[in-house]
């Protein structure tokens, strides 16, 4: 019965995600997802019969439900394990082409993984290497957010405060006894 | 792991070239291994086996011209030469390693006029495994 209840949950993620528009031929990072998108109506059959070969449940049967995409990682298509993935749209200038593979190999951090393992590098050098790329990365962002957040809460807890504070007056109760 | 051949007949189906030349392949691999000092360009069958290749040094280039772009260009044109009357319908591309042969062989292979079906980037990268040679001092 838990096993139906997969197969249903199964067919019923599967044509919904087929029924969406196709895939710009964007790159892509996450191997299976995509690549499932395109297949033809025998890959979902194949996945819902191996899905209802499974017996028992365990925790890592639900990890179909939480991430669909990984579900059929490994009946795929592909023969190696690949960083960057690109599909080629038909007629496309070759120089786009060239630009958007680079920029995704960029994004994968390929080139910088590649200089990162050519020599070895001891503690030192890879704590210097750290607190570079963190000056790196919170240069560009953290920057805006966390000064902005404070001066949101300052004013207003000083309003609060003088309200507060103010005791100057007498407080208006209904005295008894009047 | 790998890919499930047959063992039956696998002998048979080993090599491509020798006997057959005219042997029709609609589906074709291209390899690309860039490294800093050279760019090799193997062009092999789904399953992999090698049908041709080439590279920088073999194009005529010699020491540090061998990493050059241009040289990566030569290389992928002369690779291509050699299959381009077998018929190729689809081909796919896998690039490997750093190196400034990358880009040229890529546009080299556009410009052939071959319909690239993907184009992906197979750079091994280990999980922490081997330690790798010491850094040097110049």
């Amino acid at each position: 019965m838990a096993v139906s209840f997969l197969s249903s949950f199964f067919s019923t993620l599967l044509p919904s995600k087929s029924a969406c528009p196709c895939p710009t031929p964007t790159c892509l990072h996450c191997p299976p997802s995509q690549l499932r998108l395109q297949q033809s109506s025998s890959w979902t059959s194949d996945l819902t019969e191996s899905s209802l070969s499974f017996p028992s449940l365990h925790a890592r049967d639900y990890s179909p439900i939480l991430y669909p995409a990984l579900a059929c990682s490994n009946i795929l298509f592909f023969k190696s394990a690949y960083n960057v993935q690109i599909i080629v749209i038909e007629n496309e200038p070759e120089d786009r082409l060239v630009d958007r593979f680079r920029k995704e190999v960029i994004r994968a951090g390929v080139f910088q993984e590649c200089r990162k393992r050519r020599f070895f590098e001891n503690q030192r050098e890879k704590r210097k290497r750290k607190s570079r790329e963190a000056a790196k990365k919170n240069r560009r962002r953290p920057r805006s957010r966390a000064p902005r957040q404070k001066r949101d809460e300052a004013p207003e807890k000083k309003k609060f405060d003088d309200e507060k504070d103010d005791n100057w007056g007498l407080p208006e109760v209904d005295l008894p006894y009047c | 792991m790998g890919k499930p051949i047959p063992k039956i007949g696998s002998r048979r189906n080993g090599r491509i070239g020798s006997r057959k030349n005219a042997r029709k392949i609609p589906k074709v691999v291209i390899h690309v291994q860039a490294s800093f000092n050279n760019t090799i360009v193997t062009i092999t069958d789904v399953r992999g086996q090698v049908i041709s290749w080439s590279s920088a040094g073999t194009c005529g280039f010699r020491g540090p011209r061998r990493g050059t772009p241009f040289a990566a260009q030569t290389a992928a044109v002369n690779a291509i030469r050699t299959v381009a009357d077998q018929g190729m319908q689809r081909a796919e591309v896998m690039i490997k390693g750093p190196g400034l042969g990358r880009d040229a062989a890529l546009r080299a292979i556009r410009r052939s006029g071959i319909l690239l079906s993907f184009i992906r980037d197979v750079t091994p990268m280990p999980h922490n495994g081997c330690r790798p040679p010491k850094k040097r001092r110049m």
